[in-house]
């Protein structure tokens, strides 16, 4: 979805909708099974059941929806509604996942990469500002897609240092406000950034009013996104603490950057220490915690698989092409998950031959590994 | 509100652990007349024979082997090379994961008496990390 073409009936209408005014919770019980179209006009006519005392009719006007529909074209801000194609699926399953989302930029970078939320204070010292950019170039480096918010501070050094790194980026910035607004010019610059290498995101339809709560509201976001949240500097009451929050309720991995206890910047992360969450050094802590949150999530497919020596073992499907350790090997496996050590058994074959072709079956997408468990794929 | 933290917080933790092991409830089958294994014994020569290569190179065991000294004393086939770079490019292996494989790797090539390490034993050591996961989400499966 590009910034440049016509928005659908239902962007327009779901666009108009965002702009009502409503809670999150709220604007998703205005599309469920409804659709933007419909719910538009069920409210406009008084008529919807999720307004039963008909808060929202006197502002569902055809003025409310041309404002938005031309602060979009002008702002050049796509607009993505919540099982419509377009939205991201990398957020569509959460369950407080916005039923509209408004963009700048390409949001398919959030597809098919590990991704890791790296947030912390707007006021953070040289050491968390350092930290924040170096872990989003590393980050950034070995393919991972770094999530922030988009204020000072460690938001700012983390996009930077990702989107300055040699082959870097994409990075994505998640806005609590719209997204036409006005801001400094270097943040503003930095939005630019984000946008022409990945995307920026907000819930909020430009030309609106930002409220404060909305900066908390849309942690979830980026906590839904992020297979990691790595906190790098926040105060003992930290804003970044609502993310962890809604990392926690996600089961994300959390991690912080340990900083000195004489520091109130570091207050907060050092808590999150205390309280178990795993420490971070360098880049390395927070790959491994990656590498872990994608096995044992594997609905997220390893990213940027390149062609490997397992092309050798790729087939039509039918295993024809396959080697004989290969297909023995496969035939061993079943819709059933099996321990390495049933797969051994059942194949005949010795450990180090079992444990390749699995590999190269799992490269090919014939076998699917988690957690030392092995079956064949489902159709 | 601890005990929350608790459940995810062992990343690093995990890391230390170069091996482990999904395992099924054993068929009765197994247990009362399944194919007999190795003897202890010739287990315990096999383990004698791999400290001892260890050994010649200065450490009691490969875990003990510094970063810098792998490449000089695993020597890895293209194959193998080839498969440990598709994992660390699909950023399913981290770098501190590597060096780790390598020498679980190199063990493995030592108990079986090769003088390099090839794609085989590769492959075995990644799976024999694989089933870290388990561990660090707890659920069932």
């Amino acid at each position: 979805v590009t910034a440049s073409s016509p928005l659908t009936d239902d962007q327009r209408y779901g666009a108009a909708l965002a702009a009502l005014g409503a809670s999150p919770g709220t604007l998703r019980r205005f599309l469920d099974g409804y659709g933007a179209t419909a719910a538009w006009e069920a409210i406009a006519r008084g008529r919807h059941r999720a307004d039963p005392q008909r808060r929202y009719r006197d502002k569902a006007v055809p003025e409310t929806l041309d404002r938005v529909v031309a602060m979009c074209a002008r702002s050049g801000v796509s607009v993505m509604v919540l099982g419509l194609p377009g939205y991201p699926p990398a957020l569509a399953s959460d369950r407080q996942a916005p039923a509209v989302l408004f963009s700048t930029g390409d949001v398919s970078v959030l597809e098919g990469r590990p991704r890791v939320a790296v947030v912390g204070t707007r006021s953070a010292t040289p050491y968390g500002l350092g930290m924040a950019s170096e872990l989003g170039r590393d980050l950034a480096r070995a393919g991972v897609v770094v999530v922030s918010g988009v204020a000072l501070g460690v938001d700012s050094a983390a996009h930077a240092g990702a989107l300055g790194s040699e082959g870097g980026g994409p990075t994505v910035g998640v806005l609590g406000a719209p997204l036409d607004a006005s801001t400094t010019r270097a943040q503003m610059a930095l939005r630019d950034a984000i946008a022409a290498r990945g995307a920026v995101l907000s819930e909020i339809p430009p030309g609106v009013h930002s409220a404060r709560w909305w900066f908390a509201v849309r942690n979830r976001v980026m906590a839904a996104l992020a297979h990691v949240v790595v906190v790098v500097e926040c105060h003992q009451r930290g804003g970044s603490l609502h993310t962890v929050a809604a990392a926690l309720a996600r089961d994300v991995t959390i991690m912080a950057v340990p900083g000195s206890v004489r520091s109130s910047a570091s207050a907060g992360t050092n808590r999150l220490l205390v309280e178990g969450a795993a420490p971070v050094r360098d880049v390395d802590d927070v790959l491994t915690a990656v590498e872990l949150a994608i096995v044992a999530r594997p609905e997220v497919s390893p990213p940027q698989r390149t062609p490997g020596k397992g092309r050798s073992v790729a087939s039509d499907g039918t295993g024809r092409s396959l080697g004989a350790v290969p297909n023995r090997v496969r035939r061993a496996l079943d819709q059933d998950p099996a321990t390495l050590e049933v797969v051994v058994r059942r194949s005949g074959l010795p450990l180090g031959d079992v444990s390749l072709a699995l590999e190269h079956l799992a490269e090919a997408g014939l076998a699917v590994g988690e957690r030392g468990w092995w079956s064949r794929p489902r159709r | 509100m601890r005990r929350r933290y608790l459940r995810r917080l062992s990343a690093p933790l995990l890391d230390r652990f170069d091996l482990a092991i999904a395992l099924g409830r054993p068929d009765v089958e197994d247990l009362l007349g399944g194919p007999p294994g190795d003897s202890s014994a010739e287990v315990a020569a096999r383990v004698r024979r791999a400290r001892a290569v260890a050994h010649g190179r200065g450490v009691r065991c490969n875990a003990e082997l510094p970063v810098d000294g792998i490449d000089e004393l695993s020597t890895l086939s293209a194959d193998a090379a080839a498969l440990l770079e598709q994992r660390l490019r699909s950023g399913t292996l981290s770098a501190r994961g590597l060096h780790r494989v390598r020498r679980v790797a190199l063990t493995i090539a030592d108990l079986d008496g090769a003088s390099g390490v090839d794609e085989r034993q590769v492959a075995e050591a990644l799976q024999l990390r694989a089933a870290r996961a388990a561990l660090v989400s707890g659920a069932g499966l």
